[in-house]
């Protein structure tokens, strides 16, 4: 065979090729004196590199960060999916109310708890459909002022040259760009170590 | 030596559990399971020791307070170590050296160079003492490029396997083990310099 690339010699010594390929290389070495010094070379690289010397750790650096860990917050769990909760919510009323029946409070024990379920859900019904009424406030008030402002904006554009127009367009759409380069270098950070997870 | 050869993924996750529940003690034995390894890491990344202790310091801070985005089901170390890495792209990026990116882009693909062996009878990596060659062997470090340098100290100073280092990396196998195969020609052509 003939000489073969470095990176073959490289995934000989990282046990990285199949076993044919590395018979073949192994005899291949075995007569070629100058693979065999590079091959030496390079294992002489990495024996050393696997040898180097430990730096050292100072004897307080786990109490340093101890020390460090006592002004900060507890680490926050990590919180399940919605459908998750909902299924072990789910899974805990049904454990409950067949405990209830086989406890020998019965089928009126396992409806009263039913009821009582259904009651609250009711509830939770009637809260979220007031804040819908809310909201749909809000969307009407929201339509009314953009009437408004665009009216406003018809009246202005009706006083002022296209030239002028033209000015005011790309002097927002600067502002505009510098905002959201400002506000991407600001959550990179966040975006960085919601990655670690 | 090695964080990870050192690592047990039941152990680390009883003890990320009990960190959870606020005993700072398990999180203490995390750090001295693993102030060794990370000191070794980031020290051959930042090159000076009192700032990879700094360094190393914040990494098992920001650890500790996303301790509970940790998934049981990876290796506690790997995990710690993209903290680490990430934890470096932003030091770098703060103390503006661009130069040295270690999440640079590719710049080659599976298979990378295919140099042939050349004639390295005089090498100096085979006739020095082991004592100097390491010497010059931190020396050379320095001068790779981080993102290489990064790959080249996991897998050869830290021991972390190739499909650890894509993990931490989310690199394809194919191009980290080009990338640490490119680190060590370099080391090598710079210790014969």
């Amino acid at each position: 065979m003939d000489c073969p690339n470095l990176r073959r010699l490289s995934d000989l010594l990282e046990e990285g090729l199949p076993p044919a390929e590395k018979v073949a290389l192994e005899r291949h070495l075995a007569v070629c004196p100058g693979c065999e010094t590079a091959l030496a070379a390079r294992r002489r690289l990495i024996e050393a590199a696997a040898s180097l010397p430990d730096l050292e750790v100072p004897f307080d650096f786990a109490a340093s960060v101890l020390a460090r860990l006592e002004t900060a917050p507890a680490p926050a769990r990590r919180r399940f999916p919605l459908a998750a909760r909902l299924a072990v919510a789910a899974s805990a009323v049904s454990v409950v109310g067949l405990a209830l029946v086989l406890a020998g409070g019965g089928l009126p024990a396992f409806l009263r708890l039913n009821a009582a379920l259904w009651g609250s859900i009711r509830s939770a019904a009637q809260v979220l459909g007031k804040g819908l009424k809310v909201l749909v406030l809000a969307g009407k008030l929201i339509l009314q002022f953009s009437s408004q402002a665009l009216a406003a904006f018809r009246t202005i554009t009706s006083l002022i040259g296209p030239e002028a127009q033209a000015a005011i367009v790309g002097a927002a759409v600067l502002i505009l760009l510098a905002g959201g380069f400002v506000l991407r270098r600001r959550s990179s950070y966040a975006e960085r170590s919601h990655e670690d997870t | 030596v090695t964080g990870d050869r050192a690592s047990s993924l039941p152990e680390d996750q009883a003890l990320v559990r009990r960190a959870l529940r606020g005993d700072r003690r398990a999180f203490e034995t995390i750090v001295r399971k693993y102030q060794q390894p990370m000191l070794n890491y980031l020290g051959r990344m930042v090159g000076e020791r009192e700032m990879a202790l700094d360094v190393s310091q914040e990494v098992f801070l920001r650890a500790y307070a996303s301790l509970g985005t940790y998934r049981p089901e990876f290796k506690f170390s790997t995990w710690l170590y993209r903290i680490a890495s990430n934890y470096l792209i932003d030091y770098w990026r703060k103390k503006k050296i661009a130069a040295v990116s270690i999440d640079q882009p590719l710049d080659d693909e599976e298979g990378g160079r295919t140099i042939q062996v050349a004639d390295e009878t005089a090498s100096v990596v085979r006739t020095l003492e082991l004592k100097e060659l390491r010497e010059r062997l931190e020396a050379a470090l320095a001068q790779v490029p981080a993102h290489l340098r990064e790959l080249f100290v996991w897998r050869h100073v830290n021991g972390l396997s190739y499909e650890e280092m894509a993990e931490i990396k989310g690199l394809p196998l194919g191009t980290v083990k080009n990338r640490v195969f490119q680190a060590k020609e370099m080391m090598k052509s710079l210790l014969e310099a």
